[in-house]
């Protein structure tokens, strides 16, 4: 049952898995708490048409590039939303969903353009769409693991600012933080955050393993320390079990495995928390 | 040295200008309001001065500085509802976020600075809801906890928007019990405030805006009958109460 655990490859893909899913529950925790929960799923879809360009024009698909490339897209679609609510009157949440089908319709052309090539690795790149952990190769789990590592020791280092601005990024300003630094390096973060996480969970589904260890660990504590590592426990486990599930089914996605096991601790945790805390919050 | 001055400050948001030109002196130790009608611009007035806006010209200098050089002298409270009272956090790490603006990026508050938070909640009789959550607040805890966070900071000025919005009377008395203690420090307060009635009791000077600046200066020299209604369209709330300053020359 459990045989993938004795083929050591495999046991690499669920480390980088699992550190994934830190670090989205973490990165992606803090997006909620900032009241830009949809940001993530805008930066997912945006990295689509930087990667199949690139595949387009290079031929290849090296974790490096793919990288690089999400990276460039999708840091494109963040500056193109804070120039649009800048410069009009479009609301943000507007701004997101134009620029999020925007960079998708373009990520799909391109994709389908790709599918009518004759280029012999061309196959897997659909799966970015929903993911599938069981595909993942050696090479990119040690790429994975290396962002995942970075960003939660920035958040570590710097939590005690990135609450202050979550909470209150008007007061941060008059303390004289340097607001526009944390913030760039927070959209970074979580930028590289999303686009490893495209692999495992895919496009669509990111913004699930965003935000949803977050919401459930909202039910049971209200410090943010505590909160963060329910949600990471929380997405540790979804993420074990989907990954599994991935490997024993072939053909089988990892992302909607993920987000349908984060549902169920959802519903479980509506249900039980208040039941076991002696009273409804939320 | 003047605590605050302005040179032909004008504020506004993207397309419209909400101040325009002014020009203000004020000197340090005093209590000053900022008064006038719903959309006059006071918040705004507050904000520029803080550099929260981005559309503005003129030049603003604290204790003869921008503002650059004098953020640990400044501390700013911002009305209660700009943030999100359900964040998960407790009163006492929301009061060390004063201590912040000293703290490299890295660096995490001390001893020193945990010390110096319990002093600030004692100031404003909070020292018993330290470890509680701020989502159990009460508005006029609320508001208490924000003023703790600014004393936090050691400030030399403050600068408060609506300190005595919907806060209960224990609370309002426990923020005019401050006002005095900071002022016989020599620190210097400026605040946006509402009740006409409790204007001449808690501050010594007015600004006086509505879309501009009206006037101001010593409460007793400028706040007479012809000011008010300027700064209210004529729309004078109830003012028998208000011992006016006669215009110079009468009397």
């Amino acid at each position: 049952m459990l045989a993938f655990w004795q083929d050591a490859n495999l046991v690499w893909v669920l480390t980088g898995t699992l550190l994934l899913s830190v670090s989205a529950a973490v990165v992606g925790g803090f997006a909620v708490l900032r009241q830009r929960a949809l940001i993530g799923d805008v930066l997912a879809h945006a990295a689509l048409p930087g990667i199949m360009v690139a595949f387009i024009l290079f031929e290849s698909k090296a974790p490096g590039l793919v990288l690089v490339s999400a990276l460039l897209s999708s840091l494109l679609a963040y500056y193109l939303i804070s120039w649009i609510t800048r410069v009009s009157k479009i609301k943000g949440d507007a701004a997101m969903a134009i620029v999020l089908s925007l960079f998708f319709s373009i990520g799909m052309m391109a994709l389908s353009y790709i599918q009518t090539l004759d280029l012999p690795n061309k196959a897997g790149l659909d799966r970015l769409l929903f993911g599938q952990a069981a595909a993942i190769t050696q090479q990119d789990v040690v790429w994975l693991s290396w962002v995942a590592i970075i960003s939660l020791c920035f958040i570590a280092l710097v939590f005690h600012k990135l609450r202050l601005m979550s909470f209150d990024p008007q007061y941060a300003q008059t303390l004289g933080l340097n607001l526009k630094a944390y913030e760039l390096s927070f959209a970074l973060v979580l930028v590289l955050t999303v686009v490893i996480g495209l692999q495992i969970v895919g496009v669509v589904l990111m913004a699930a393993a965003l935000l949803i260890p977050i919401t459930i660990a909202r039910f049971w504590s209200q410090s943010l320390r505590t909160l963060l590592i329910i949600a990471a426990i929380l997405s540790v486990m979804s993420a074990g079990i989907s990954t599994q599930i991935s490997f024993m089914v072939p053909h089988m996605p990892t992302g909607p495995w993920i987000v349908l096991i984060l549902g169920l601790l959802f519903g479980l945790s509506w249900l039980a928390a208040p039941w076991v805390r002696g009273q409804r919050h939320v | 040295m003047n605590a605050l001055s302005t040179q032909n400050l004008t504020l506004g948001y993207q397309t419209s200008k909400v101040l325009q030109e002014i020009n203000l002196r004020l000197p340090q130790s005093q209590a000053t309001a900022i008064i006038g009608p719903n959309g006059a611009g006071k918040s705004t007035l507050l904000k520029g001065l803080m550099n929260l806006l981005p559309h503005m010209s003129g030049k603003v200098e604290f204790f003869g500085q921008p503002l650059k050089k004098q953020y640990h002298n400044i501390a700013y409270v911002p009305q209660r509802e700009e943030v999100d009272w359900d964040f998960p956090i407790c009163v006492l790490d929301v009061v060390l976020m004063g201590r912040h603006g000293r703290l490299k990026f890295w660096q995490r508050p001390t001893k020193q600075d945990q010390e110096l938070a319990q002093q600030s909640l004692e100031k404003v009789g909070m020292q018993a809801f330290a470890q509680r959550q701020i989502s159990q607040l009460s508005g006029g805890q609320q508001q208490r906890v924000f003023i703790a966070r600014a004393l936090a900071q050691q400030a030399k000025l403050y600068l408060m928007d609506e300190p005595f919005a919907g806060v209960d009377m224990a609370t309002e008395k426990a923020i005019v019990a401050l006002f005095k203690q900071l002022k016989e420090n020599q620190q210097t307060l400026i605040c946006v405030h509402h009740d006409l009635n409790t204007l001449q009791d808690y501050f010594d000077w007015v600004i006086m805006i509505n879309a501009g600046l009206v006037a101001y200066g010593p409460i007793n020299e400028v706040l007479t009958l012809d000011n008010l209604n300027k700064t209210y369209d004529g729309r004078l709330p109830i003012l028998q109460n208000l011992d006016l300053a006669k215009p110079a020359g009468t009397n």
